[in-house]
């Protein structure tokens, strides 16, 4: 595989201070995380308890609650469409255009309308898509996909930003002032906001027993996007459901400090019922996650609120970059997902990990991320064709230290030849582990030598 | 169908799990109903909004112009007098000053309803906003907000907690994004 996670990361690791700049936006936003949660919620623990055990007894009534809530929106006016995959995803809301004979569609960030290739879709049959978000606008402008599932134009520095407006939008060469910026997107986006007659949003809760959605934003666009165009669709993935109303008391509290250490966000917007002469959509998506359901060590992957926690901490994230994932939902939790909706294309990604768990740590609904990346590499290796070489090594590795003997036999075979062999013997295509790093100096002599000499 | 072959597969795939009942949570409330002005006030404030309380409703408007003394054409609609206004002419108000119904103590949002508003888009589309709310009518935290607010009440409701903000440019605070560019709130004792 030439696109895998470990050649798109070492392309991005090349330009070591990018990737220093990297590293520490991202990690900025763990920093701020645990400084608004030691502040404000010392019962943050049990919070994590109580939201994991939701989400689990959720996953379990997925069905009843999935009934309940399009009853509910129904009764408030509401049209319930249903999708199965992505492509029926996207027929149902082209079709929504097509029927209000729409050619100006705003939308807000939505992690599932990338996840369905929603944009290239409409875009085909003339349909005009504008991502209001600021970041995502920015990547939109330069054709890419967000590099982070909150902060999609994170990977970009303001320079970079400044070039693209100056030439999108008329701004001032060279003038990459964050709010000069922003002034000029929010003036192009607001002509946009009024002129669209679809508003399309992502959803962070569907609430079962009132038939919510819960959309949070700090810019305010998905309000402006589904207040101002007499259509508004809501495009959510099944999982997002919570049971009550009151659990948002509990997950819109955890929400923000999880992303990026907002105690809350700017607007936490419900939408119940149409607005006044509206038209109110909202399409659940299955797309693979009903299937997820019945991997016995996967399925708790379903719990994800998508805070981004996990992206923030991981130490592969913050220096490989979020394109070296090759997929919309990369970092740690996008890597025990995606193995699942295509296990040949994605066997790579539980690789990308040190294991070290920091993202089991952090997860707001206590998804055991570390362990399912574990977990997803033995099937991976049960399953597909590991590369080559780790095959050769692994299997070698396995014979030498499954015994006393066969450890000793190895030791006295190896450690002369460690010394005194050429470099390009040791460092080759078969020592993976030695890209980048340094075996270590052999001892003089080893462990059971060194007992022999000095205990027994 | 897709609803039904969606619904068949969560049946069949969460079959041999167990059922765990709905948990049962005791919330903390710290915060402390003596305290809930001061400590509202203190997270508005950090949440870069504007803070002012006053005494009398006829207050208001005095004390809202001197916040925003730049401000031509202002929208006001409070206690539930919904002053219509054409749909087209939302996005030429300078400033909107709307009622707010219920305020969160321990992070400084507010929650405005539709009921509330002429049009949902008022305090989006406005460039500077003033949410009122009475003192009555502080909460806690969100567990108690959201035992208070009735969803089958309201077709549309918001908790805004600040001006419109955004972080996506190398991620530099900036004050204003799609939103309004100000908030001022506004606690009637």
């Amino acid at each position: 595989m030439s696109n895998d996670h470990a050649t798109l990361g070492a392309a991005y690791l090349a330009d070591e201070p990018r990737v220093d700049w990297h590293n520490k936006a991202v990690f900025n936003f763990r920093h701020l995380r645990d400084k608004v949660i030691h502040a404000n919620m010392p019962e943050w623990e049990e919070m994590r308890s109580q939201a994991s055990a939701i989400k689990q007894h959720t996953l379990e009534h997925l069905d009843d609650y999935l009934l309940q809530f399009e009853a509910k929106a129904k009764e408030n006016g509401v049209t319930v469409h249903w999708a199965s995959t992505a492509e029926e995803h996207n027929q149902i809301v082209y079709s929504l255009i097509q029927k209000a004979k729409a050619t100006r569609v705003v939308k807000s960030k939505s992690m599932l309308t990338e996840e369905c290739q929603l944009n290239p879709y409409l875009e085909a049959r003339g349909v005009e898509i504008i991502d209001t978000d600021l970041g995502e606008r920015i990547v939109q402008m330069l054709d890419q996909p967000p590099s982070h599932i909150v902060a999609p134009a994170i990977h970009l520095k303001k320079e970079e930003i400044s070039d693209l407006f100056n030439k999108e939008l008329g701004t001032e060469k060279n003038n990459a002032d964050p709010t000069y910026l922003t002034r000029a997107a929010r003036k192009h986006l607001r002509e946009k906001f009024v002129s669209a007659q679809v508003g399309i949003t992502g959803g962070n809760f569907l609430v079962a027993d009132s038939g919510a959605v819960v959309v949070v934003t700090n810019e305010g666009n998905a309000d402006l996007g589904c207040h101002i165009p007499p259509i508004q669709i809501h495009c959510v993935g099944i999982e997002k459901m919570i049971p009550r109303w009151q659990d948002l008391g509990l997950f819109v509290r955890m929400l923000a400090p999880s992303a990026m250490g907002l105690l809350i966000t700017v607007y936490t917007s419900h939408y119940m019922k149409p607005k006044a002469g509206g038209e109110m959509h909202i399409v659940l998506v299955d797309n693979g996650r009903s299937d997820q359901l019945g991997s016995v060590h996967h399925r708790n992957s379903l719990k994800c609120i998508r805070c981004s926690a996990c992206f923030n901490t991981c130490p592969v994230f913050r220096r490989t970059g979020g394109f070296s994932y090759h997929t919309v939902i990369g970092g740690p939790i996008g890597s025990i997902l995606m193995p699942n909706k295509d296990i040949n294309e994605y066997k790579d990604l539980p690789f990308a990990s040190s294991l070290c768990g920091s993202c089991s740590d952090v997860c707001p609904v206590k998804i055991d991320i570390h362990n399912q990346l574990y977990k997803w590499r033995q099937e991976i290796n049960a399953k597909t064709t590991a590369s080559t070489s780790k095959k050769i090594m692994m299997s070698f590795a396995s014979k030498a230290l499954a015994s006393n003997q066969g450890m000793s036999r190895i030791n006295r075979l190896i450690r002369p030849m460690l010394k005194s062999l050429p470099r390009f013997m040791i460092y080759n295509r078969l020592n993976a582990w030695g890209k980048g790093r340094e075996m270590p100096p052999v001892p003089i002599e080893t462990f059971d030598q060194w007992y022999k000499n000095n205990r027994s | 169908m897709s609803r039904d072959k969606i619904l068949q597969n969560i049946k069949m795939n969460n079959q041999g799990f167990n059922k765990t009942a709905y948990p049962v949570y005791h919330p903390i409330h710290r915060v402390q109903p003596s305290e809930y002005v001061e400590t509202y006030g203190q997270f508005v404030k950090a949440n870069r909004a504007k803070f002012i309380i006053v005494d009398h409703p006829d207050d208001i408007p005095g004390k809202v112009q001197d916040c925003f003394p730049n401000a031509k054409n202002v929208y006001s609609s409070l206690n539930g007098n919904l002053v219509p206004i054409d749909h087209d002419k939302i996005q030429e108000i300078d400033l909107a000053i709307i009622q707010g119904s219920y305020g969160v103590a321990n992070n400084g949002a507010t929650w405005v309803r539709d009921k509330d508003l002429f049009d949902r888009s008022i305090p989006f589309l406005c460039q500077y906003l003033t949410i009122v709310i009475s003192a009555d009518h502080l909460y806690a935290d969100l567990y108690e907000a959201y035992q208070k607010i009735d969803p089958d009440d309201q077709s549309y409701g918001v908790f805004i907690s600040g001006p419109s903000k955004t972080g996506d440019i190398e991620q530099a605070l900036v004050i204003g994004a799609h939103g309004p560019l100000e908030l001022l709130v506004v606690v009637v004792k």
